[in-house]
């Protein structure tokens, strides 16, 4: 585990580090060109789009085919499953930090008034939903070689504007005692209740994703 | 016995393979054949990287599906079409192999790595085939590993590098008696001078075993004509074609058809004869 997880560093490193000097520079520029741009955003920007980054390591682990020779390596299926998982998490958590520092500096040089509570915890909601984006993507790139994966994901992000889509429309269907109901309960749960809703949302996803991931990997044929 | 296949079976849609074979400690024992022949399939199976529909496949004592990190710390692989990604350098490679193989020797792979001009610091997609051919055969025989499984691991290779790294596995070899060596190759020069036994693959099915000394001294290629043909007796021949000038017929026992019958040429035989009748010509 511990070779895959040095091995993905290094690929991060090389291949990574101009992605993230991207994402930096354009958060940079986004906040300082357009003052109204909200720190927020920029966190958001940089913790999503690095974590999405992890399962494109994969296309790296398959490029030439090198699939083959990396689990003739001591390294079993389970393992590796692990370490993306491991991997990805470690790198949505570094992403954040980055982006809360550069977040952080232009809300200073802003002026603005968010609070420590409302900023850390708002920002702690990104983690949760890149999570989801990476439980979403993982086993899809595991699943399919990187030219179906890319249509996989097309249409798996399709689907998710869809029923989000749908769910906003329906809401004008339902009737307005219900409606009242569920935003008085989401009121009742307060920032951190609903920071801890989607931290549990984000953990859950990322469990059946894993479970997912260690099927498709168990049956995979080199 | 390091590896045993016994009536392997893995069916595609339009190959089978089917194959019998074994390694034995101590030995190198070549696989030949042609490409599509089913070489790579069978050392993919053997690695458990793909399934297989009948047959037992046990190496080091256990079967492919139960090969766990302690075993395979002991397998040094280089796959034909296959290696570390190109997007690292061999500087990257050297801490990952470190935290793999507990038996990795660091300064040992860096040295050939500078005696067989491999650069540290170059993207392997950069890499020429022969550079990453070296590379592949270097990373697996510097982890201590009791044995290698090397499909055509000298694709690429001038003939000095051919034969320096064929040195290597002969140092291998010399290091622990207990080690094996399976190597697959299409050029024959380079199994006839290291193997201790060979198998012939052909269309998935191995069609001859025989020991490397025993098919150098004992095969031979007879060529007779018409008449020649006729009167040859046909017991100890494997295989026969037929030719512009007559027929080419592959013995294993050439001292005897040298003997009784000194008016045809019975030439020295070869691996290269061997493959050719064998796969071409018609067994009988």
């Amino acid at each position: 585990m511990k070779g895959l997880l040095i091995k993905d560093i290094r690929l991060m490193r090389s291949q990574g580090a101009l992605l993230l000097a991207m994402l930096i520079l354009a958060a940079l520029f986004l906040g300082v060109v357009s003052s109204d741009v909200e720190p927020f955003f920029v966190v958001a920007y940089i913790t999503i789009f690095l974590s999405i980054f992890v399962a494109s390591t994969i296309s790296y682990d398959e490029y030439d085919n090198g699939y083959l020779f990396l689990m003739t390596l001591p390294v079993t299926r389970k393992k590796y499953v692990n370490e993306k998982y491991i991997f990805g998490i470690l790198i949505s958590i570094f992403a954040w930090c980055v982006g809360m520092a550069i977040g952080t500096a232009l809300m200073i040089a802003q002026g603005a008034e968010t609070g420590a509570g409302e900023w850390i915890g708002g920002n702690l909601m990104y983690i949760c939903i890149a999570w989801v984006f990476m439980s979403i993507m993982m086993p899809l790139r595991l699943r399919f070689d990187s030219e179906k994966a890319r249509y996989a994901n097309i249409i798996m992000f399709a689907l998710i504007a869809a029923v989000a889509y749908g769910v906003s429309k329906i809401s004008q269907y339902v009737p307005e005692n219900i409606l009242r109901n569920v935003s008085a309960f989401f009121n009742t749960l307060g920032n951190n209740g609903i920071l801890a809703l989607c931290a549990g949302i984000a953990v859950v996803a990322l469990l059946i994703s894993y479970i997912c991931s260690r099927h498709i990997m168990e049956k995979k044929e080199f | 016995m390091m590896l045993e296949i016994n009536g392997l079976v893995k069916k595609y849609k339009d190959f089978t393979l089917n194959c019998s074979m074994k390694v034995e400690r101590g030995c190198i024992t070549g696989l030949v054949g042609e490409n599509g022949a089913g070489k790579s399939t069978a050392f993919k199976a053997v690695l458990g990287l793909i399934s297989y529909d009948s047959g037992d496949i046990t190496l080091m004592g256990k079967l492919p599906s139960e090969l766990r990190e302690a075993e395979k710390e002991k397998i040094g692989v280089t796959l034909a079409e296959s290696g570390f990604s190109g997007y690292l350098k061999v500087k990257d490679i050297v801490p990952v192999m470190a935290a793999m193989y507990p038996g990795f020797d660091r300064e040992r792979f860096l040295n050939l790595c500078r005696k067989f001009s491999i650069p540290q610091d170059k993207y392997i997609k950069e890499f020429s085939t022969g550079m990453k051919a070296k590379l592949k055969v270097l990373a697996a025989v510097t982890h201590n590993a009791d044995f290698l499984l090397l499909d055509e691991p000298t694709t690429g290779m001038d003939v000095t590098a051919r034969e320096s790294i064929l040195d290597l596995f002969r140092e291998y070899m010399e290091e622990d008696e207990g080690r094996s060596i399976l190597i697959s190759s299409h050029i024959s020069s380079d199994l006839e001078g290291l193997c201790d036994d060979i198998y012939i693959i052909h269309e998935g099915k191995i069609i001859l075993h025989e020991d490397m000394d025993n098919l150098l001294n004992e095969y031979g290629l007879i060529k007779a004509d018409d008449e020649q043909y006729a009167r040859l007796d046909k017991e100890h021949i494997l295989s026969v074609r037929r030719t512009p000038f007559g027929y080419e017929c592959l013995t294993d026992q050439k001292g005897y058809y040298r003997e009784n019958y000194p008016d045809i040429v019975v030439e020295n035989g070869s691996l290269d004869e061997a493959i050719t009748m064998m796969t071409g010509g018609e067994r009988l």
